[in-house]
């Protein structure tokens, strides 16, 4: 009879710190959630809070660098007057003479040295230039600067079109700002 | 008598880690939303910067009529700007500069060293020990007198923390 008595305690007893045991399992996982849900918050918040504010202003930077190195003076005289001029000279009248050389020849060289004289040190540069409609009509294309400035990113571009007789010229900037 | 005081130990325990939850979170929204308005002021003094330098870039005050796109600037019109006139139109708290770059020495352009000169200050930092937020933007020069274009660097700050 004691014996009975003593099982049943024993059994009530293991059964009440069996649902301790689960109500402490049940506030730790409560604890723990609510840790998680508190991480995750605040990952989202800092998230959300981070924005790319530099765009409108390297935008505006692409433009016009673009702008201005097509409209400086080159030093040489008529078919180069202007950098614009140059590269429109070069693709199209390549064996004309800009002083005692061709188009073609000052081309890179003129077009570098007014960019790199205004480009931000630590910016890449690459310049595409093609006629209109390049990628369906085809033909040659002139490039300066490094070509891996294409496929970092971020990366801004900026484009202009240079009008000249028989073909309009398609001029691409793209510029790298790390 | 003991498991009954494990139960109140536990809903002690669930309180206190329930208080510090909500404290925690409590601190963490206030930590977002001091952070929240600094960049919001931060924000603002960015988007004025960007404003007040593409109002000089296409000011005609500085450029030269012949391309209407705007950013020539004249030489003659930048010797001469008046840094009180332009801030009565854009207001206080920034200031500006034009540098042809490339040269060995920048030389300050005034009436007597023109146009033998690469540099014009529109309206000099007053307070250097003040934060600013500095945009720089190239732009061409009109040198009148050789009738030629030349690069330049047009640097506008305000005063004020923008990163």
């Amino acid at each position: 009879m004691a014996n009975a008595h003593n099982q049943n305690l024993n059994m009530s007893h293991s059964r009440s710190m069996g649902s301790s045991r689960t109500k402490g399992q049940m506030s730790m996982m409560v604890f723990a959630l609510g840790v998680v849900f508190f991480i995750m918050l605040g990952i989202f918040l800092f998230t959300s809070n981070i924005k790319s504010k530099d765009t409108d202003y390297v935008n505006m930077y692409v433009h016009n660098l673009l702008l201005s190195t097509m409209r400086t003076s080159t030093g040489y005289g008529h078919p180069c007057i202007s950098v614009s001029d140059t590269i429109s000279c070069a693709y199209l009248t390549p064996n004309r003479l800009c002083g005692t050389e061709k188009c073609s020849d000052i081309v890179q060289r003129v077009t570098e040295s007014i960019i790199e004289r205004a480009i931000k040190p630590n910016y890449g540069y690459f310049i595409i230039v093609e006629p209109e409609n390049w990628d369906i009509v085809g033909g040659e294309r002139i490039t300066m600067g490094d070509p891996d400035t294409e496929s970092k990113r971020p990366h801004y571009v900026a484009n202009e079109k240079i009008l000249a007789y028989g073909s309009n010229l398609r001029i691409e900037l793209i510029i790298t700002t790390g | 008598m003991r498991i009954g005081q494990a139960h109140m130990m536990e809903y002690i325990l669930l309180t206190v880690f329930i208080i510090i939850l909500m404290v925690a979170f409590m601190i963490m929204m206030t930590v977002f939303q001091i952070g929240g308005v600094r960049s919001e002021g931060a924000e603002h003094v960015y988007r004025q910067s960007i404003t007040t330098t593409r109002f000089i870039v296409n000011s005609p005050y500085f450029n030269n009529p012949r391309f209407s796109d705007g950013s020539v600037f004249d030489d003659s019109k930048l010797s001469v700007a008046d840094c009180e006139e332009l801030r009565e139109v854009i207001g206080e708290g920034w200031f500006a500069f034009v540098v042809i770059p490339g040269a060995l020495q920048e030389t300050l352009c005034d009436e007597f060293n023109y146009p033998e000169c690469n540099k014009w200050i529109i309206c000099d930092k007053a307070d250097v020990r003040k934060e600013t937020c500095v945009h720089e933007v190239p732009v061409n020069i009109y040198r009148k007198m050789d009738d030629t274009i030349d690069i330049g660097i047009l640097t506008v700050g305000l005063y004020g923390k923008c990163t």
